[in-house]
């Protein structure tokens, strides 16, 4: 299969990141583990791009953050970790329900329905 | 943070930060979340290279470019933020702006007060009804117009005052 780039997943990054949230809090590492994972190592995300979606999500409310207590091996860097709040859960729902018309919308034309 | 953090990923994320417009200690903390992360990066390319050089070049490719992602940074910035950052941060040149706009200010509002006050002294105009609501509604404005051009006036020179003690 061929592998999905970063300008592909315009649009779609946010919501994927509220649904790697869903299993539970995580810091960017970890979330960009999943995704790729979620993904069969498909994914090809420049990697600093999930900070943007991550701080554009938290201004909205989306999503909540916390620094770690202690730095961890990162040069002494600590990390923030993210977890979803009720508005995301919402907005996670709302995305799927967007996903699931576009694609039944697109495959119709194209005709390969999903 | 200290300061084993390869030269080339520190001057890296300090192109990152540096431009998105928000207060020191916002960009501080998106450059140890960033740092954290890269430097993550960097270890397990170390780790897979076997070359610090090489192991910089990857983690920054795989990272991304720093211009893309200012960009991005700087567009999670909000309005009212931004609007702090130019009066607190660019303090040094914004109070020429406030300063030279207050002036205008002020010119134009007595530009309409002094007329308004001749109009009422007046006894000829003052009688009709249409050029007393005039001459109110310029005179209100006038006034508004004069405060306003006084309080940027004051604000950049406090600026100014500010900038010179820091």
């Amino acid at each position: 299969m061929e592998p999905i780039h970063g300008d592909q997943l315009r649009g779609h990054l946010e919501t994927m990141v509220l649904s790697t949230l869903e299993h539970g809090e995580a810091h960017g590492l970890e979330i960009l583990r999943r995704l790729d994972e979620a993904g069969c190592g498909l994914l090809r995300l420049k990697e600093g791009s999930l900070y943007p979606a991550l701080y554009r999500l938290e201004a909205a409310g989306e999503v909540a953050a916390v620094w770690e207590d202690e730095p961890h091996g990162r040069r002494g860097a600590r990390r923030r970790i993210y977890r979803l709040t009720a508005k995301g859960k919402r907005k996670l729902g709302e995305g799927r329900a967007h996903w699931q018309q576009f694609v039944r919308v697109l495959g119709g034309i194209l005709g390969a329905p999903a | 943070m200290n300061d084993i953090v390869p030269d080339p990923l520190r001057a890296y994320l300090d192109r990152l930060v540096a431009a998105v417009p928000t207060g020191r200690a916002r960009q501080q903390e998106m450059r140890e979340e960033l740092q954290a992360h890269l430097h993550a990066l960097y270890e397990k390319e170390l780790l897979r290279l076997h070359d610090e050089r090489a192991a910089i070049m990857s983690a920054i490719q795989q990272f991304g470019a720093s211009d893309d992602l200012t960009s991005e940074l700087q567009a999670t910035v909000p309005f009212w933020e931004r609007l702090k950052f130019l009066v607190q941060e660019k303090g040094t040149i914004m109070w020429r702006w406030l300063l030279l706009v207050g002036c205008v200010a002020i010119l134009v509002g007595l530009g309409f007060v002094f007329p308004a006050i001749a109009k009422f002294n007046n006894p000829e105009l003052a009688v009709r009804s249409e050029s007393v609501g005039l001459s109110i509604a310029l005179l209100v404005l006038g006034i508004a117009v004069t405060l306003g051009g006084l309080g940027s006036c004051v604000w950049g020179t406090m600026l100014k005052l500010r900038t010179k003690s820091s």
